[in-house]
């Protein structure tokens, strides 16, 4: 019996060890070995000639059109995006755990096609093939670039990154990354605020000679290769071959890029998500609105995130818009209707060599295609509200592409290159709209009662534009009516994106409300309501008393 | 031992309550059960007052066919409100009296309120999905039906490039929808991956969709609300022909056979 138990202890003890071996090097493989990331596979599947092949087959069939038959980042749409689709046969790859310089492991290959690169053309191939499919196409791609064959098993095990323990984020690392990345000088190409508006934006190109903007740190939704705190350590880590954006592996220490990468996610602004709401609330406000940006009085509307897409549906169909997100604010008193636009814009652009008529190159196919370089001429940002002229009776709205002919919408465009002058203020302009087709005609110059105020500052526009809520030109102006849902939506150009014209983004239908306290003649129905059914109760009761025995 | 039989009254109430908890609770999961659905399928508020408005006519009917039974029917309803012997004191009778008469003018007063007072809700998009096709439509045949197995695989692949440059920006290189441009529009582009979108529809629908556009929907399917590009001014119809064979081919959907007529 005793020698039983005690046999049961000795087995206990050595499955403990066990166990504890097992644990440790667990923990030592997760603190500062393999970096094990989502989106990496479940299993390895090593390459075989008809793995090689069924990839073939599937890169053909989903990959070609826009990466190339031969891989080499020139397939049929290639032109069209930006950033461009990668070259597969240049053994460049941006999102690796491997060091500077160096091939991805198939893991991070495997990574890409399974999550996607998020704010680019490429999508998540999850639903759509398997695990076993995507291996494939990892060992096809592999192919386009002769430097994988010479890659030995030591090879991987030497250029693969390791991972030191994750820093905690508190309040101090948070601190100690704020002043790395002023030490650091991530703000000449990033910004002081991450808007990516520094000094040295609007400079750079990247390997294969196209502009690139450095990331605007703030937009959490496009952080192409993910956005946790251990993915931004890992881009410290490997840095982001063909681009400006280096390794920092020998200049910072594990903890420094932890450290720093705490501070980035803190920049990341809190999205209320893109849409998530569609009716943009006008709070009533007594006495004057304000008609500056800064004024405090801003922060009692509630804001509303108004998600843009390119303008797609006639040329120059335009899908590399650089607003996709305006942020709407709007206050208005017994006379007049105010609204804050806020949105990232990385260069402020004042000035305007070009008309709105675009180049021959921006309408020659379906959709712009892109060159090689910047635009030469200067281009201004602008932003537009749209209404419609005549408050739809039932559903029916003019389109929200510029109206429609026989139901004219009513643009309020403001331009940066317009400043004011004394006697009206011309930075808004008031147009009118009946379709794509013929450019909007401004209003006559008695016509124009909009004003607007703007300023850009650290990577950001921030414009004021307000009326009177009715005009006498009821003909071509939207008239403002509290309590009703007004059609509303926004249209915005990025000068240094070379949008103008047409080429520009632009909002879907959203509805403004003007927020109105409940009338006090609904409460008086009310109370005539109730009074007059207790008139009846009180009647049919004596009556039936009257009528009948108790 | 004798049933005690439910007052006529009660049994109507109950028999209205009973019908509205299997319209409004019951049937939404036994359809979903017998559709195969994932999710249960509500009937419609408006379905629900036409059924509960044929079940109080019938009930109506149903009591006041002879006298006895109207008078039994409302015996109860009008004793609560005729009141009750005072020396009963203030039995629960009485609270339930209390209750009733108080209850009914703030329910009127109530839905005064809720009729005069300013909508706030949020506007919504209510739109027909697949309105009616145009007549000239609905006898195109596609003009690469009957093309032999290699022709077939070419032209989707010249339909694929089409569908990747010109529509991939909305619907996604998967054909699932969610291209990079969808993010910034309130209707969505279609999902043809969807089993409810291309698979429910003729071959010749989807050109009609691709070659009018938005601009050519019906005032019911809101036009205006619609990013679809009118392909006519860009596209040839075999362009067109091609690019629906390729956004079959992507998506793994098989167009609807058209019903033919003997």
């Amino acid at each position: 019996m005793r020698q039983g138990t005690s046999q049961a202890r000795t087995k206990l003890r050595a499955a403990a060890f066990h166990a504890l071996l097992i644990l440790c090097a667990g923990m030592a493989s997760v603190c500062a070995g393999q970096v094990v990331l989502d989106g990496f596979p479940t299993e390895t599947v090593a390459m075989t000639p008809e793995i090689v092949e069924a990839g073939r087959q599937l890169y053909t069939e989903r990959c070609s059109f826009c990466h190339g038959v031969a891989g080499a980042g020139d397939g049929s749409v290639a032109d069209y995006l930006d950033p461009r689709p990668r070259d597969l046969t240049s053994g460049i790859y941006k999102f690796r755990t491997t060091g500077t310089g160096e091939l991805p492991m198939d893991e991070d290959i495997f990574r890409v096609i399974t999550r996607g690169v998020p704010g680019t053309a490429m999508p998540s191939w999850t639903e759509v093939l398997t695990e076993d499919e995507r291996w494939q196409l990892v060992h096809y791609i592999k192919t386009f670039c002769e430097d994988f064959e010479y890659l030995t098993e030591e090879d991987y095990v030497e250029m693969r990154i390791t991972v030191g323990a994750e820093l905690a984020s508190t309040a101090e690392t948070v601190a100690k990354g704020e002043e790395l990345y002023r030490n650091m000088k991530c703000w000449e190409c990033h910004g002081d605020r991450g808007r990516g508006d520094g000094p040295a934006s609007g400079t750079h190109t990247d390997d294969w000679g196209y502009p690139i903007w450095p990331f605007n740190l703030t937009q959490g939704w496009q952080y192409r290769g993910g956005s946790t705190a251990k993915d931004i350590y890992i881009r410290f880590t490997t840095g982001i071959s063909g681009t400006p954006m280096p390794s920092y592996a020998d200049n910072l220490s594990d903890e420094e890029r932890w450290q720093l990468a705490h501070y980035i996610r803190t920049l990341i602004a809190e999205e209320a998500a893109p849409g998530s709401s569609v009716v943009l609330r006008s709070k009533s406000l007594k006495g004057d609105l304000p008609t500056d940006p800064s004024d405090p009085r801003w922060e009692t509307a509630e804001p509303t995130e108004i998600a843009l897409s390119g303008q797609v549906i006639t040329r120059p169909r335009w899908q590399n818009p650089a607003i996709e997100s305006i942020n709407v604010r709007s206050l208005y008193n017994e006379d007049d209707i105010a609204f804050l636009l806020e949105w990232d814009d990385r260069r402020e652009d004042r000035v305007h060599q070009v008309g709105d008529e675009l180049s021959a190159d921006d309408v020659e196919d379906t959709y712009v295609r892109l060159g090689s370089s910047r635009p030469q001429e200067a281009m201004r940002d602008a932003v537009a509200l749209q209404f419609p002229v005549k408050m739809p009776e039932g559903p029916v709205k003019p389109h929200f592409y510029r109206g429609a002919p026989g139901k004219s919408v009513n643009l309020w465009m403001w331009a940066a290159d317009r400043s004011g002058d004394a006697e009206r203020d011309t930075s808004v302009e008031e147009m009118n709209a009946t379709g794509y087709v013929d450019p909007p005609v401004p209003q006559p110059k008695e016509s124009q009662q909009t004003h607007g105020a703007a300023t850009w500052s650290e990577g950001k526009w921030q414009a004021v534009i307000s009326r009177t809520l009715t005009t006498e030109d009821s003909a071509k102006d939207i008239q403002f009516v509290p309590g009703l849902f007004i059609p509303i939506a926004f249209n915005a150009w990025e000068g240094s994106n070379g949008e103008r014209g047409l080429k520009m983004s632009m909002s879907s239908w959203y509805s403004l409300l003007l927020e109105t306290s409940t009338p006090v003649s609904v409460y008086l129905y009310s109370l005539v309501g109730i009074l007059l059914a207790c008139g009846f109760e009180l009647w049919l009761v004596r009556r039936l008393r009257k009528a009948g025995p108790a | 031992m004798p049933r005690r039989r439910m007052s006529l009254f009660w049994s109507v109430v109950v028999a209205c309550a009973s019908i509205y908890v299997f319209l409004a609770f019951v049937f939404p999961y036994a359809a979903m059960w017998i559709a195969g659905s994932e999710n249960a399928l509500p009937v419609p508020a408006a379905l629900i007052a036409i059924f509960m408005a044929l079940t109080i006519v019938g009930a109506l009917i149903h009591v006041s066919t002879d006298d006895d039974r109207l008078r039994e029917f409302l015996d109860p309803v009008v004793r609560l409100l005729r009141g009750w012997d005072r020396s009963e004191g203030y039995s629960t009778r009485a609270v339930a009296r209390l209750a009733v008469l108080t209850a009914f003018p703030l329910l009127v007063g109530w839905v005064v309120y809720g009729a005069a007072a300013p909508d706030t809700r949020t506007p919504s998009l209510l739109r027909i999905q697949h309105p009616t096709m145009p007549g000239r439509y609905e006898n195109l045949t596609n003009p690469f039906a009957d093309v032999d197995e290699a022709t077939r695989a070419q032209y989707i692949e010249e339909g694929t490039t089409l569908y990747q440059v010109n529509c991939r920006p909305c619907h996604g290189t998967k054909a699932d929808g969610a291209g990079p441009m969808a993010r910034g529009l309130r209707l969505k582009p279609a999902d043809f991956q969807d089993a409810g979108t291309i698979g429910t529809v003729v071959e010749s629908y989807a050109f009609w969709r691709i070659k009018e556009g938005g601009r050519g929907l019906p005032m019911a399917a809101s036009p205006w609300d619609s990013a679809m590009p009118a392909w006519k001014d860009e596209l040839s119809d075999e362009e067109i022909w091609k690019i629906v064979m390729a956004e079959y081919a992507i998506a793994g959907r098989e167009p609807r056979k058209p019903e033919s007529h003997e």
